[in-house]
């Protein structure tokens, strides 16, 4: 009785499997249609065509990344780097995510005046970038269980050897400033969440609304954390360190909905 | 951006032109419409558009020129302009026009009629026929130089108001142009005026002419045209109305179309230049395509550039200078579009720009014909620093991807409750290891305690050395030694003096039940039996002995932990 049971779980479980092959056989690349206007040269319907598939739950990179393609193209600068940031948050080795965005944020009219960041500062941002958030989280947990452990076993007077005992003050200390990065990382993420100017140049003011002055012009391109909302208007600390209020309809978010790449053959 | 007029104050009939500038980052600019304002007109209209690359950014300008003309004196409030570019919508600011009277001396319209007809007429200079007087002294004739034109021919349209000299009229007469629907109409100078002898009675002859382009088949029809005067301050306003005109559009003709037909009619020239005939690689050199010519040449749009060797080419620029150009006849539109284009070799040899054609429509010879340029060929050198083609790598943005990335994102795992809480397991785990450490330390402060806590460890640990096989005597012997040290531990009592009753009793004050206080006594004598009298019936078998040994530890133990 019980192995037929067991066929009979296996038999649904390999119709299920084959159900789901053909499904995706039958709805074949969703961002297919997009690739071929590209390939056309019709990047504004490209364009289109990716955010069609945005909506329709394929955020992943690979859509990010053609869409910011696809908007460059279309010379929508702005909005070609907010997808390529969120394109590189969730696949940050890429290299052709890497090389787009690089150039994108290269043909910025106007970056903005911003001193040069310190090398540690530099280097603290390379690590974070190169990583995403999961992969740093996992592996400071998996130091800080093997630290934890060694602790343990010194604590509960089991001698562990010399050698283990300093192999966790390193791991320890590893898994320390893996956990800092990690939530550097998070912080610079989520909170507060990225934006990029989409229009070619509108004025932080010092409050929200168009009655305040001007304290300083922002160019397409340049890179925003939204520290608050205010019908319309949001409150920014641009990278360049300007502070102020900018209209929502200027901005463009850098999408913090997903997270990671799920798995390339998805 | 940037509107402005080339002059603040004209004369009526003078020409000014109004330039709109956009300059910057921005790309894909439309055409931008002047709005209408009564008593000015759009004479012609031309573009141009130019494109740098300098430090890896690409900076466009377009410049729209309009040239205006103004019919009437007054100030003309020009107003602000919408431009769409990509997606954005600029706006220019408004604008002003003094159109101050002309300082020549102003002819009223007085022209010598000749009855409304609606003759064509090849030629509107030629003066009506002059055998019988007209029956009117001011009338008006409207007509075309050709009914049956092609598909975007030109057809000149000629509105001629005739005012014989006998009489005069007060003030200038005012006109409404005839209505042109659904063809192009595009102004052109007004001849000057002329006195015609009709019926041997001079008319003075005022003519406005327009160009028509029609942009399909079929048939059009032009006007009526009115014109209203006023003989003098007595007389009432009266109105002269000319005939209307019938255009007859005919297709173009199938036969001989080239595929790549420019949609030009008219007559066409073309030039192909560069700017210099060698450059290095990695520099650009602009090669400029000039297109000159009769026709609507507006709707030409930049061909592609064909070339022999590795080059890139940018579109960089178009100027587009079309309005009525003067023939001996008359006038047409047409003018010169030239395309601008940076060529950038990639390698080092020769780069070689095949001939530019462009096909268009000879509407007289009634048939297709190109123009053709000559091919222009680049010398390519190294570059500065010796380099021999041109690296790819960070020139432009890598291309769309087809696999190799997720098309699904998913939560990190930080994002998830079971992350943090197999966090908190090395916690747990230090807990026990404390607990521990203490259990350690009381053990080696208080040898009882630590006797009392390890008795069944220590006493099962002896029952599993004891050799199951030894010799029944020794067996029973350590059993016995095993089991009293272990209710010895437990009950606080010193194993040497533990005889089989005492051990009853003080388990039972140990809190153990009686039967089983009973039961390691029967156990002890029996096995005393066995060491004191070897071959007793009572003393169990050695491999019985251990078995229920451990059995009772683990009985007693159970009781008193």
């Amino acid at each position: 009785m019980r192995v037929r049971r067991g066929a009979a779980t296996l038999a649904l479980s390999g119709l299920a499997l084959m159900l789901a092959a053909c499904t995706w056989a039958q709805d074949g690349d969703p961002l297919a249609d997009g690739n071929v206007l590209y390939r056309s040269g019709d990047f504004e319907g490209a364009a289109q065509a990716y955010e069609q598939a945005l909506e329709a739950g394929y955020d992943g990179p690979r859509t990010h990344y053609n869409l910011g393609n696809a908007l460059y193209r279309s010379s929508r600068l702005g909005e070609a780097i907010a997808h390529f940031l969120a394109a590189s948050q969730m696949a940050p080795r890429d290299a052709d995510i890497r090389a787009n965005l690089a150039r994108a944020l290269n043909q910025r009219p106007q970056g903005p005046p911003a001193p040069p960041p310190s090398w540690l500062h530099a280097a603290a941002d390379a690590m974070v970038g190169y990583f995403t958030l999961g992969e740093l989280a996992s592996t400071a947990a998996a130091l800080y269980w093997l630290a934890a452990a060694v602790v343990i076993m010194h604590l509960a007077r089991l001698r562990p050897p010399r050698s283990l005992r300093r192999a966790a003050i390193v791991l320890g200390a590893l898994a320390l400033v893996l956990s800092v990065l990690a939530m550097g990382r998070w912080w610079s993420y989520h909170r507060p969440a990225r934006a990029v100017v989409a229009v070619e140049s509108t004025g932080i003011r010092t409050g929200p609304g168009e009655s305040f002055e001007v304290a300083q012009t922002a160019t397409e391109g340049w890179l925003l954390h939204v520290t608050a909302d205010d019908t319309g208007w949001l409150r920014v600390h641009a990278e360049g360190g300007a502070r102020g209020w900018l209209p929502s309809s200027a901005i463009v978010r850098v999408s913090a909905a997903g997270g990671e790449e799920r798995d390339g053959a998805d | 951006m940037h509107a402005s007029l080339s002059r603040d104050t004209v004369e009526v009939g003078e020409s000014v032109d109004l330039m709109i500038v956009v300059a910057g980052t921005v790309r894909g600019v439309a055409q931008p419409e002047v709005p209408v304002v009564d008593y000015l007109r759009v004479v012609s209209s031309g573009s141009s558009q130019n494109i740098t690359f300098a430090n890896g950014r690409l900076d466009s300008t377009y410049t729209y020129t309009f040239r205006l003309q103004a019919s009437r004196e007054g100030t003309y409030a020009i107003p602000a302009i919408d431009i769409h570019a990509a997606g954005q919508v600029l706006t220019t600011q408004p604008l002003t026009l003094t159109v101050v009277a002309t300082t020549s001396p102003v002819r009223p319209p007085t022209a010598p009629p000749r009855p409304p007809t609606g003759r064509p007429s090849p030629e509107p200079e030629e003066p009506p026929p002059a055998e019988e007087p007209p029956s009117e002294d001011v009338f008006a004739s409207l007509e075309v130089d050709n009914e049956s034109p092609y598909v975007g021919q030109q057809v000149t349209m000629t509105l001629s108001f005739y005012q014989s000299h006998r009489t005069s009229l007060l003030g200038s007469a005012e006109y409404a142009p005839p209505s042109t629907e659904g063809l192009v109409a595009e102004p052109l100078p007004d001849p000057p005026s002329r006195t015609v002898p009709l019926g041997g009675i001079p008319y003075e002859v005022i003519a406005r002419s327009t160009a028509l382009i029609a942009p399909a088949p079929g048939e059009y029809t032009i006007g009526p045209a009115t014109i209203d005067f006023r003989r003098g301050y007595v007389m009432g306003e009266e109105t002269v109305t000319t005939d209307p005109v019938t255009l007859r559009v005919r297709p173009l003709p199938a036969a001989g179309r080239p595929p790549d037909f420019s949609g030009v009619v008219g007559r066409l020239h073309a030039t192909l230049s560069a700017t210099t005939d060698s450059v290095r690689v990695g520099d650009a050199v602009t090669v400029r395509l000039e297109v000159a010519g009769s026709g609507d040449i507006r709707q030409l749009e930049a061909p592609e550039l064909s070339l022999s060797g590795p080059a890139r080419v940018y579109p960089s620029g178009e100027q587009r200078e079309v309005g009525p150009q003067t023939t001996g006849d008359g006038y047409v539109i047409g003018g010169t579009v030239a395309f601008e284009y940076l060529v950038m070799p990639a390698q080092v040899g020769e780069v070689t720009i095949e001939p530019v054609v462009i096909h268009y429509f000879n509407a007289a010879a009634r048939r297709y014909e190109s123009a053709q340029t000559a091919p222009v060929t680049l010398r390519v050198l190294p570059g500065e620093g010796g380099e021999t083609s041109l690296r790819s790598e960070g020139e432009e943005i890598r291309y769309i991807r087809e696999d190799g990335l997720g098309l699904r994102s998913h939560l990190p795992v930080t994002s998830r409750t079971w992350f943090w809480l197999i966090q908190l397991a090395p916690l747990a785990g230090v807990g026990w290891a404390l607990r521990r450490r203490a259990e350690l330390r009381r053990r080696v402060a208080d040898p009882r305690y630590r006797r009392y806590v390890e008795a069944a460890a220590t006493a099962q640990a002896r029952l599993s050395r004891i050799a199951r096989a030894g010799e029944p005597r020794s067996v029973h012997h350590a059993v016995d030694a095993a089991l009293t040290d272990y209710i010895a531990a437990k009950t606080g009592a010193v194993a040497a003096s533990l005889s089989p009753d005492e051990a009853r009793s003080r388990l039972q004050e140990a809190g153990c039940p009686a039967d089983l206080a009973d039961r390691a006594t029967e156990m002890l004598f029996r096995l005393r039996a066995g060491v004191y009298a070897p071959g007793s019936s009572t003393a169990p078998r050695p491999d019985e002995a251990i078995a229920m040994a451990r059995a009772l530890l683990a009985d007693i133990e159970a009781r008193l932990r």
